[in-house]
């Protein structure tokens, strides 16, 4: 005869409560302690992280790599509260934006920053957190470059989402758009062909193909490194002042 | 697996430690434009049975891991416009079942209106536990 017991962990705990279930049996109900839920200061401060890494990553996109290094630096040296068991992640953040800090130019900050992002997913998976992100209709494609523009950032938002979830089907969704996504690199070259704009234009789609086959998270962000690098790369040419 | 000696315990770790973040660039509250992880841990509370009975009821091999993540799209009226699962270990008819049996009961939750859409990451975990021995009669 089967029969169901349910425990409800309300809170916040060092590290997962329960063992695995291929452990040995443990004997049933274990009430979890109950410790407070994230309060108001601690969620700000989440925030705060999580807006800072997500404008660094948009500052590598747009070829602002001073912003970026500052944003990176901001991350690294700034107070914070020290939860139980957050210990191991908040130093590989702040490892991580110690490097994004030292980069010397945008593809080595791209690849360094994806670093950042999996210190905060590792730390989501390990504590078993309920991640919500604000989440958007992708954009309709169109014959213009704005609109082509949206529909890769709309892209590249999912992707990024996705891999701060960690989610599967954020990763998927950014993958699939960003893989069928049309780019005018004529128009995005100012009215000319250039053979290094196409080829830079082939490589995000090659990049967006590959991304819907990966499932590994490490691999994932790697791949992000790779596509950040590669949209900074081609801005760089086609906008040689960094878009603000 | 039938004959498995075991009970099920489900351990829902759902909010262990809730975040929650609007991605709008410079602010904005992320309360009223999108569900936060607070918000999402208490309207999800009445719907938390039916998820673990779905498991208990689709993890009977012994590969399961006990681990259970939804990812819902919420919309800005509150229901549940896109739905994905992924559970560990369980594979073929009884994940279809898993996957049936979530979706159908998510076409019944109801979260509270928001200006925008959310996305949520909702994770649990179960435990397989052996039955507390009964005590012996006198």
């Amino acid at each position: 005869m089967r029969w169901l017991l349910l425990v409800l962990l309300v809170a916040c705990r060092d590290e997962k409560a329960a063992p695995p279930a291929s452990a040995p049996p443990t004997p049933p109900v274990v009430t979890a302690p109950a410790a407070p839920p994230l309060d108001e200061t601690l969620k700000q401060h989440m925030w705060k992280h999580f807006t800072a890494i997500s404008q660094l990553q948009r500052a590598i996109a747009r070829g602002h790599l001073d912003e970026a290094k500052e944003l990176a630096s901001w991350i690294a040296t700034h107070p914070e509260p020290r939860q139980e068991g957050w210990e191991v992640y908040l130093d590989q953040l702040h490892g991580a934006a110690l490097e994004v800090a030292g980069a010397k130019d945008l593809p080595t900050a791209a690849s360094l920053s994806v670093h950042l992002v999996r210190a905060c997913s590792r730390c989501h998976q390990a504590r078993d957190a309920i991640v919500s992100f604000a989440w958007e209709l992708a954009p309709d494609d169109g014959p213009a470059l704005q609109v082509q523009m949206k529909r890769h950032q709309w892209a590249a938002a999912r992707l990024w989402d996705g891999l701060v979830g960690p989610s599967d089907e954020l990763w998927n969704e950014g993958a699939a758009v960003l893989a069928t996504a049309h780019l005018d690199t004529v128009q995005a070259a100012g009215g000319t062909t250039r053979g290094d704009v196409s080829a830079l234009a082939a490589h995000v789609r090659e990049l967006a193909v590959r991304a819907v086959k990966l499932e590994d998270t490490d691999e994932r962000a790697q791949l992000y490194g790779e596509l950040l690098s590669t949209c900074a790369g081609c801005h760089q040419i086609v906008r040689p002042r960094p878009v603000k | 697996m039938r004959g498995l000696h075991l009970l099920v315990l489900p351990i829902v770790m759902l909010g262990a430690v809730p975040f929650a973040w609007a991605q709008q660039e410079g602010g904005g509250d992320p309360d009223q434009q999108t569900l936060d992880a607070r918000a999402l841990k208490k309207y999800f509370a009445p719907y938390m049975a039916g998820v673990k009975d779905c498991y208990a009821a689709n993890s009977l091999e012994r590969t399961a891991t006990g681990v259970l993540r939804l990812e819902i799209v919420i919309h800005p009226a509150g229901t549940v416009m896109k739905f994905a699962i992924k559970a560990p270990g369980i594979i073929g008819a009884p994940l279809r079942l898993l996957d049936g049996c979530l979706r159908t009961l998510s076409e019944t939750w109801h979260f509270p209106v928001r200006t925008g859409y959310t996305t949520a990451v909702l994770p649990f975990q179960f435990q397989h536990v052996s039955p507390a021995p009964k005590p012996s009669a006198p």
